[in-house]
């Protein structure tokens, strides 16, 4: 391909994702310890309600075990446990989020889950740089919705960083 | 890479799509251009065009690709329709019925390219329509004549050109056309004396040769190269007449259906081997140090084109005088001993042109040609082969047929797409899930009603035999695979100066289809190290005390639900000193560590590059094949283990598990977890009495069961659970075996047998001690299923 080719075939590369239904600036957010969090929407796939989760052993703590979902065995995390909150019984708003990232789902187990909402990245603020704890490493950024803050998770981050929270 | 591939798939998905819509527009047209002819074969311009445009896009499009075959096939319709065109020529049936015979060709090779992405396998055929296509494009002066179907002088001319040259060109045909015209001639000779009727229609009646066939043969060839090959190199020892026989039988064979197809090299070879063959057979003798190499290079250059065809290469073969040559000589040197052959050969004929004829009589349409053939056969080799053998096979009494071997089957076979198979296995696999259910539902007491248990018996016998029999679709012998090394070990030894006898065990052992493509360069990688650097010189052996021909095993079993295949040499064995100094030099360990386990420095050896070989052969040395045989090995999600022990041997063993196993498990609990374990790991179950069980100083507890003593591995430690019953004699200990590795489980109870779909662990998990995997169990919920060899290991870890 002659360089102009190349060039054209970028932009319209560039283009395509950015008319791609546009799942950009989406997030679904949920509730964690009366904290309000987003994960950008593409990595979702569904969200179903808590089910009985078969312990796999050997697993980090917040790696509660597996689920079965019509068929697949899919992996589910407690995401206070990996944020290093203190556990919260289920109950029958928990819910599991089913994300898949590089092909391998994952369900993570939050209070209740919100609704999906537009950020746009105007409204998105990075991460706050003052180190306390170790949990910002999950924070993609801050955002701002009216008059409420979101936290948005780094959905890789989330599941594959592999420092122990707990 | 393989977005390139995708990309090509979508391409050739489109273009598929697109053609077969243009092919649906063209054909109505086609027949419209007949029906609108004028009785003097006026066709109407406008239709001309349309068809003749939509040929060319099909060119256009077909060229994109590369696909050769269609785009020759296309540019021919696409001339004879432009002289129909530009001189508002007559159209003839003849025309309408090639250019409809043109556009079937295309679909199936449409239908070719969906699956293989290139239209190799079609050259033969498409051959013979092209010939037809040019006899039909002709000088429109002789499109004069009236009447449908005439021959034109330009066709008649070019099969009598062939004519006085068409036992020579039998004899040592290169090009695909020839047979064409040949057989022709000879057809319309039988049928017609003065050779003006029409030879065109009767090409398309009777010479078709699918790319089915082609393939075929292709195919069949080889299967009988190899295995002429093996009963050949077990003749090297031992003068055994059914195995001679065998080859005799292989190279007759292949003699007959090079023949058919044209294949004037091959059938040559053929037949001089089978001369020699011929001689073996009857002196009852074995194949000697001489004829041996000759006869294999044989093979080998049959083989080599035959494969070659299958890519739509017609290569000469290279060497093809000198191994006329050979044979010739050899069959001399023998002859001058012994006077008669020709006799005995004419009786087995009999039953030995049955493999060939039932290849060739699987459509009818070839009778004809079948005895055209015969009697080509007959002027290319000068031997009596009656008529009726081959158009009656019913005929052949099997008695004297001779035992045919396997590979050579005459079972019906049918072609499936992957594709449907994997989804029948995982429907399959769901229907034992949902079994289960039904089974486990707690609303349904099959105890109590008798009726309803007999019913559900039934179901469950139907569903195991559904099971098997479509787990079993794609399970193939590694026999194929194993057999191929045969050849490789003599050719490794002769190289390498060293004697080497290969001994095959369990080569029945079936596994899956992709395991079998997976598995062949591992192989050959492990046993090209063992033949090299493992087993030793003559000489060394001797001085070793050892027997001068080394031997390597290659075994294959089933276990567990893994396939173990293992390459074992007794030959002097890994060199720990020199892998553990080239690790530390190669920066992979530290000195220090001197003292880890065998098997991991055993495992050095597959890093890349990694060889500890002073001088580097031509065949091993570089430190490559190792790393391609663990790649491999990972992409069939296995393991590999290595023992070896110095002066003694080595021993690889790669385990492979069965991808859809549906295994018998036994389910059981501690506290509130399910795990399942496999019943071929369970020796027995039983609650030990206290006097069974004895405490050594460091805690670890020892069960007596009937004399043996078993270490007893609590399930609850290992894997941090509360559960219900701490005292071993109020739960249950359950003596498991893998592999030698054995011990006692204690959990709390067994819940029941159940037959369970393994479902591999998600990626996600990693590695968990003691599981392989997971399996959806029948109230809807996962279990664990355990390895209990790795639990037997994490154990003695976790002890030490």
């Amino acid at each position: 391909m002659s360089e102009r080719e190349k060039l054209e075939a970028d932009l319209l590369e560039d283009e395509e994702e950015e008319n791609e239904d546009t799942q950009e600036d989406k997030y679904l957010t949920f509730v964690l310890n009366k904290e309000d969090f987003g994960i950008e929407i593409r990595y979702v796939t569904e969200i179903i309600g808590i089910q009985n989760v078969t312990e796999v052993p050997d697993m980090p703590l917040y790696v509660k075990g597996v689920i079965n979902l019509r068929g697949k065995v899919i992996p589910v995390m407690d995401v206070r446990l990996r944020f290093g909150i203190e556990e919260r019984p289920y109950d029958d708003r928990t819910c599991i989020i089913v994300i898949n990232i590089d092909e391998q789902p994952v369900g993570l187990i939050v209070d209740r889950v919100l609704e999906v909402l537009d950020i746009q990245k105007s409204e998105i603020e990075p991460p706050p740089k003052m180190r306390k704890g170790k949990n910002n490493k999950f924070i993609q950024g801050m955002g701002k919705v009216g008059e409420q803050v979101k936290i948005l998770l780094n959905a890789n981050k989330l599941l594959f960083d592999e420092e122990e929270s707990a | 890479m393989d977005s390139d591939l995708e990309e090509r798939l979508e391409m050739v998905k489109d273009f598929v799509t697109e053609s077969r819509e243009l092919l649906d527009s063209v054909e109505p047209r086609i027949i419209d251009m007949e029906r609108t002819a004028t009785d003097s074969g006026v066709v109407d311009e406008e239709i001309l065009n349309e068809v003749f445009r939509l040929f060319h896009s099909l060119k256009g499009t077909a060229a994109f690709l590369d696909l050769q075959t269609i785009i020759s096939v296309t540019h021919e319709a696409e001339t004879l329709l432009d002289i129909l065109r530009k001189n508002k020529a007559y159209i003839k049936t003849e025309h309408v019925d090639l250019l409809c015979r043109t556009s079937d060709l295309i679909r199936n090779i449409l239908d070719t390219v969906e699956r293989q992405l290139t239209d190799d396998g079609f050259e033969v055929e498409a051959g013979f329509i092209i010939n037809d296509l040019r006899n039909a494009i002709n000088p429109p002066a002789e499109l004069d004549v009236a009447g449908p179907g005439i021959l034109s002088p330009g066709a008649d001319s070019s099969a009598q050109e062939t004519g006085p040259e068409q036992e020579e060109e039998y004899k040592q045909i290169e090009s695909m056309d020839a047979p064409v015209t040949a057989t022709v001639k000879q057809l319309i000779e039988s049928v017609e004396p003065d050779g003006l009727a029409e030879p065109l229609d009767l090409t398309g009646m009777v010479l078709t040769i699918t790319p089915e066939m082609a393939r075929r043969f292709a195919e069949e060839t080889q299967e009988l190269c190899e295995e002429a090959e093996m009963a050949l190199l077990s003749l090297e020892k031992t003068a055994n007449a059914e195995l001679s026989s065998q080859v005799f039988r292989a190279f007759h064979s292949i003699k007959g259906n090079a023949g058919f197809f044209g294949y004037g090299d091959i059938e040559n070879l053929s037949h001089l081997a089978e001369n020699v063959l011929g001689i073996i057979r009857e002196r009852k003798q074995v194949c000697d140090q001489a004829t041996m190499p000759v006869l294999l290079s044989v093979l080998d250059a049959i083989s080599n084109k035959v494969l070659g065809t299958t890519s739509g290469v017609n290569q000469a073969i290279p060497n093809f005088q000198q191994l006329i040559g050979s044979l010739e000589k050899i069959t001399a040197e023998l002859e001058s001993e012994h006077e008669e052959t020709a006799s005995s050969q004419e009786q087995d004929l009999t039953g030995l042109n049955y493999s060939a004829s039932n290849f060739l009589l699987q459509s009818q349409e070839y009778k004809p040609v079948a005895a055209a053939q015969d009697r080509a056969v007959k002027s290319a080799t000068d031997k009596v082969l009656p008529d009726a053998r081959i158009e009656d096979p019913g005929i052949v009494d099997s008695s004297i047929l001779p035992k045919q071997p396997a590979s050579s089957n005459v079972q019906q076979v049918i072609r499936v797409d992957i594709e449907k198979l994997d989804k029948l296995l995982d429907l399959v696999g769901e229907l034992v899930i949902a079994e289960a259910m039904v089974t486990n539902d707690e609303t349904v007491d099959i105890s109590q009603d008798a009726r309803f248990g007999k019913a559900f018996l039934q179901l469950d016998k139907i569903s195991r035999e559904i099971q098997e029999v479509a787990m079993s679709m794609r399970m193939i012998p590694l026999a194929g695979v194993f057999r191929r090394m045969l050849r490789l070990v003599r050719d490794l030894a002769n190289k390498a100066n060293k004697q080497v006898e290969l001994e095959i065990i369990g080569e029945d052992t079936e596994v899956d289809k992709t395991i079998i493509e997976q598995i062949s360069d591992p192989l050959v990688h492990l046993i090209r190290n063992a033949v090299d650097h493992g087993i030793e010189s003559v000489a060394e052996r001797r001085l070793a005390g050892k027997p001068e021909t080394g031997k390597v095993t290659i075994e294959a079993k089933h276990s567990a639900g893994e396939v173990w295949i293992t390459v074992e040499d007794d030959g002097g064995g890994l060199n720990r000193e020199k892998i553990f100094r080239k690790g530390v030099e190669k920066g992979l360990i530290r000195e220090e560590d001197r003292d880890m386990k065998d098997e991991d420095v055993w495992r050095l050896i597959f890093e890349p590059g990694f060889s500890t070989a002073e001088q580097v052969s031509n065949i091993s040395g570089r430190g490559v094949g190792m790393d391609v045989v663990r790649r491999n090995i990972e992409k069939l999600r296995g393991k590999l283990n290595i023992r070896s022990k110095p002066g003694i041997g080595t021993m690889f063993a790669v385990r492979i598990p069965l991808t859809l196993a549906i295994i018998e498990g036994m389910v059981i609990r501690v506290g509130h977890n399910r795990y399942i374990i496999p019943i071929s790991s369970i020796k027995e179950s039983f609650r030990p009495k206290s006097d069974q069980i004895t405490c050594t100083p460091d805690n670890l507890e020892i069960v007596r069961i009937r004399g043996e003593l078993l270490p007893v591995a609590r399930l609850h430690e290992l894997y941090h659970i509360d559960p219900k019953y701490k005292d071993l004699t109020e739960g249950i200990l359950i003596y498991v075996d893998s592999n030698d590795n054995k011990c006692c489980l204690f959990v709390d109870e067994l819940i029941g047998q159940q037959q369970i779909v393994i479902k591999g662990l998600p990626a996600y998990l990693k590695r968990v001690r003691g599981i392989s995997g997971c399996a959806i169990m029948g109230d809807g919920e996962v279990g664990m299923i355990m390895d209990i060899a790795d639990l037997v290991s994490s154990i003695e870890k976790n002890a030490s």
